[in-house]
């Protein structure tokens, strides 16, 4: 019964972790640089979400600033930091990521203070109760509302990819950047879409995580790890590998912490990096394909 | 249709194509000839907006300036670009729709490329890195036609095909220039010529010879460094 609970329990946070490996993927993909800013992007917008709520009180409304900063934030990074050195070196965009990690660490810092602030649930009320044979399995209403979340946002852009002009053009942009040119797509218009909506989905991530983490500038630092895992786990080449990566993952990290003891959770995923990419770097789902596309 | 003065593209210090100048005239069938290196893609990438260049581009009395890739594809000017360098695990039929991404009706089109290609229509739920290298060469073409081309600029349609399909291949080719004008970039230049009403040769990225393709086909020096003959 134990890993029944420890399943149900592990797919809200793998859920979380998909999520934030799918936004990793994505920009991966499209634009072939690994984000090491993802979670603190998320992270810095995350704050303007806080800061808006306290001005207003209103959860919907900070949300919506939060994602939307997110996306003009995700914009910007292509347009201006990216943009200028695209062709010439993946490296150097690299370094730019990493940069930018303690940029908006920094910033955050500066801005808001190292304080834990509090955001609000966004589902409160009795929580389900299920009944495991002898035992209850206790299941917070946020949590259930995550997972629904999770699952919604990554059906959209699901079909968002596969049928959507832009989202086929995205798919195609990254496949082959000069075949996408000769048909006439803008691939610079759509390596911003790609930042806009990876960014935007790390915000989201944060704002579904905040209730729990609390806010602050160093709130997103897990989540990057274990939003890169879920995506090794699953395979870059596959968006959806991560996802499912993701939910191995949150699923595996709380059987750990039932049978062996919560203090190993990191280690483990870690340890699951390092054999991963020793046993099949392409990871679960990926193929053994060429390059990235 | 095409005026071209000038046209230089450089790699950093390597100078790829070095100032030619040339016209194609609404209709016609016009091929560039030329050795490995000559800078045949060059100069298309150059027209296509796919690598920087100088020299003035002037298409339907449009100046095209340097990079406008999607200007060029917008105003029916459509790169067929070497090594197909279709979507390979993009479906075929989400290749074609990719096709008319900047112009062109899609259904409308998507029945044209399916009768011209009828093989295309039989693998339209196959992914295009599934097909086999004749099959993505049509993909590669039909997706080009998608876009329905004012002028299409065609880059060695027939590297490494079987020979029967390169026929085939040309059949198309001589079927559509009643309907837009083509550009050919081409290894073969015996077949290129047999169907051009004109054709440049390059070298070194200059134009050396130019003429009608039955002049080409007559003088002697050509003859020997391009035909074989």
């Amino acid at each position: 019964m134990l890993v029944l609970q420890s399943i149900i329990l592990g797919i809200p946070q793998g859920a979380l972790y998909g999520l934030m490996g799918f936004g990793i993927a994505l920009i991966f993909r499209s634009v072939g640089t690994m984000n090491f800013a993802h979670g603190n992007a998320g992270m810095v917008c995350v704050f303007v979400a806080f800061s808006v709520f306290t001005a207003t009180g209103s959860i919907i409304l900070s949300i919506l600033c939060g994602i939307i900063v997110g996306f003009l934030l995700g914009v910007i990074i292509d347009k201006a930091l990216m943009g200028p050195i695209k062709h010439l070196s993946h490296a150097g965009m690299l370094m730019i990521t990493l940069g930018l990690l303690m940029i908006f660490e920094g910033a955050a810092q500066l801005i808001w203070g190292t304080d834990y602030q509090q955001f609000p649930e966004l589902l409160r009320g009795e929580p389900l109760i299920m009944r495991l044979g002898e035992n209850k399995l206790i299941m917070p209403l946020n949590d259930l509302l995550i997972t629904a979340v999770a699952v919604a946002v990554s059906i959209i852009i699901a079909l968002y990819l596969k049928y959507a002009k832009l989202g086929i053009a995205t798919r195609a942009r990254a496949q082959d950047p000069i075949g996408a040119k000769v048909v006439g797509i803008d691939t610079n218009m759509v390596d911003s879409l790609v930042w806009g909506i990876g960014i935007s989905i790390s915000v989201l991530v944060g704002i579904l995580i905040a209730p729990k983490t609390y806010i602050h500038p160093g709130m997103m630092g897990n989540m990057q790890i274990y939003g890169f895992t879920a995506g090794v786990l699953g395979g870059f080449e596959s968006l959806f590998g991560a996802i499912a990566g993701g939910l191995i993952l949150g699923i595996l990290e709380k059987l750990v912490g039932a049978y062996i003891s919560p203090d190993y959770q990191l280690s483990i995923v870690l340890i699951i990096i390092i054999i991963m990419l020793a046993v099949k770097p392409s990871g679960l789902f990926g193929k053994k394909s060429s390059g990235r596309v | 249709m095409l005026q071209v003065e000038d046209l230089k593209v450089n790699y950093g210090h390597i100078k790829a194509v070095k100032g030619i100048s040339f016209y194609l005239k609404k209709g016609e069938i016009v091929s560039i000839l030329g050795a490995n290196g000559a800078g045949k893609t060059s100069t298309l990438f150059g027209l296509g907006g796919i690598v920087k260049r100088e020299g003035s581009v002037f298409f339907k009395e449009e100046n095209i300036p340097s990079s406008a890739s999607v200007k060029s594809a917008k105003m029916g000017l459509i790169l067929c670009p070497e090594n197909r360098r279709v979507f390979p695990e993009l479906l075929v039929e989400e290749n074609l729709r990719m096709g008319s991404f900047a112009r062109g009706e899609f259904k409308e089109r998507l029945a044209f490329v399916y009768e011209l290609f009828s093989k295309l229509k039989e693998r339209r739920t196959q992914t295009a890195g599934s097909l086999s290298g004749g099959e993505q060469q049509m993909l590669a073409v039909g997706r080009s036609l998608m876009s329905d081309p004012e002028l299409l600029m065609l880059d060695e349609p027939s590297l490494g095909l079987a020979p029967v399909i390169v026929d085939e291949l040309f059949r198309v080719l001589v079927k559509l220039k009643d309907k837009m004008t083509i550009l050919l970039v081409e290894q073969n230049a015996l077949k290129a010529l047999k169907i051009s009403d004109r054709a440049y040769v390059l070298q070194n990225g200059n134009i050396v010879h130019s003429g009608t393709s039955a002049e080409l086909l007559a003088d002697e020096s050509v003859k020997k460094a391009y035909l074989g003959m």
